[in-house]
């Protein structure tokens, strides 16, 4: 698929060094590892750290990255030995796991906090990003009804755009166009929030 | 130019949307363009995660991943970066694996060949003493006329077995192995089963009685060993 092709040519980049593909893929995927990685830990605190570990030991084994699965299959597996070997080591009764062992999975380290993590649960953070959800919701309600189709199908379904272009009876271009206009207006509609012009 | 810098950069923003979407066509030759609209993009990016945790009802995480990740790279000792003399590259990495095909092709038919003419030198060389000469039947040996003469079709009615009607029977008969001058040296002697002389009826194989009535006067030119040892068999 085109999709693995530019991951994999990211993933080619990050192996020779460039942090800002490696940066990319982390963009992408760090949402969707955490999800996954909730699907066995509770703790939302727990898992943040080992999507955080995930995304380290994919780093540190990107050389071992032959390109012979898709990017997404490679730290998604990962992400689910990360996640069982939390939850094997809990069952032994033991810590956290480190982000300073060197991705072993046996390291009853405790878990040292990044000083550059920035901290986006401070009171002001948190209106900001209450008031921008409302201004979301309100410009997803007001887009017209093919573009709020077309994103709904995507971002709730988890549809391609191949099958968004055969439920709406349409070409898989104007799917495209749609979801990226849909994007697009409802970025126009916060633009005051985010202080732009 | 004002009109250039906003095509690229509608077409950016177009790009990132599909690539977030995993839509984006092209084999990978986004990538660079990514990277160099690094900003644009992690804007871009956060704001589509956004809308799809909203339209999902998801809740926003409260910590940056990203940042935290990051920064924990920025700890990594020098040599536990992915640098590339660390790294085999996806490139390379395709390039030895061709190559190995490639070896293990040749090297599969050098055996193949190497093994195809020893077993032709081994199997023309089995049993040859050097100079002499294959023996080869050319005619009816003395094993086919024993036989056809106690089968002869044409002094039986069809409905009579050949064996009932021959009388006097013989309970084996002693027949010469067509290859007479084998390298085995032996004399190759075998015996005829009963059924075979007309000495018994007991212990008749029906097929082998019509294999031997539809035969020719000169099937023993053919592979004259493999039916000396069919009689062995009994």
């Amino acid at each position: 698929m085109s999709a693995e092709e530019t991951d994999k040519a990211l993933v080619a980049r990050a192996q020779k060094g460039d942090r800002r593909a490696f940066d990319l893929l982390v963009l992408k995927y760090q949402h969707r590892v955490q999800r996954l990685i909730a699907r066995y830990i509770r703790d939302p605190e727990q898992v943040f750290d080992l999507a955080q570990e995930t995304f380290i030991k994919a780093y540190r084994a990107l050389g071992r990255f032959r390109g012979d699965s898709a990017f997404y299959t490679w730290i998604y597996r990962i992400a689910v030995n990360t996640a069982k070997n939390q939850l094997a080591s809990d069952a032994r009764g033991g810590f956290t796991v480190s982000l300073n062992s060197g991705g072993s999975d046996e390291s009853d380290e405790p878990m040292i906090e990044p000083e550059a993590l920035r901290d986006m649960g401070s009171p002001d953070a948190l209106a900001a990003t209450a008031e921008l959800k409302d201004a979301i919701d309100r410009a997803i309600t007001d887009l017209p009804e093919d573009l709020r189709t077309a994103l709904t199908l995507r971002e709730m379904e988890g549809l391609s755009y191949d099958e968004i272009a055969a439920v709406m009876d349409c070409p898989i271009g104007t799917v495209r166009s749609r979801i990226f206009r849909a994007r697009e207006a409802i970025e126009q509609s916060i633009q005051p929030l985010k202080g732009g012009d | 130019m004002k009109q250039r810098q906003a095509n690229d950069s509608a077409t950016i923003d177009a790009v990132v949307s599909d690539w977030w979407d995993d839509e984006l066509s092209g084999r990978g030759r986004w990538a660079d363009e990514l990277i160099e609209h690094r900003d644009s993009v992690h804007e871009k990016a956060r704001l589509y995660e956004l809308i799809g945790n909203r339209v999902r009802g998801e809740e926003e995480p409260t910590r940056d991943l990203l940042a935290a990740v990051n920064a924990r790279l920025d700890d990594l000792p020098a040599d536990e970066l992915s640098g590339a003399a660390k790294v085999v590259s996806l490139d390379a990495a395709r390039a030895k694996r061709r190559q190995r095909v490639v070896q293990g092709a040749v090297a599969a038919s050098l055996f193949a060949a190497v093994t195809a003419v020893g077993l032709t030198i081994t199997t023309s060389d089995r049993g040859m003493v050097p100079g002499e000469v294959p023996a080869q039947a050319t005619g009816p040996t003395e094993n086919d006329r024993a036989v056809m003469a106690t089968l002869n079709a044409n002094d039986v009615p069809e409905e009579v077995s050949p064996v009932a009607a021959t009388s006097g029977a013989r309970d084996e008969a002693t027949v010469v192995a067509a290859n007479n001058g084998a390298s085995s040296g032996s004399s190759a002697e075998s015996k005829l089963p009963a059924w075979a002389t007309g000495g018994s009826t007991t212990d008749s194989d029906p097929y082998v009685i019509t294999h031997y009535r539809a035969a020719s006067s000169e099937f023993g030119t053919v592979m004259p060993e493999v039916r000396a040892a069919a009689f062995e068999r009994e």
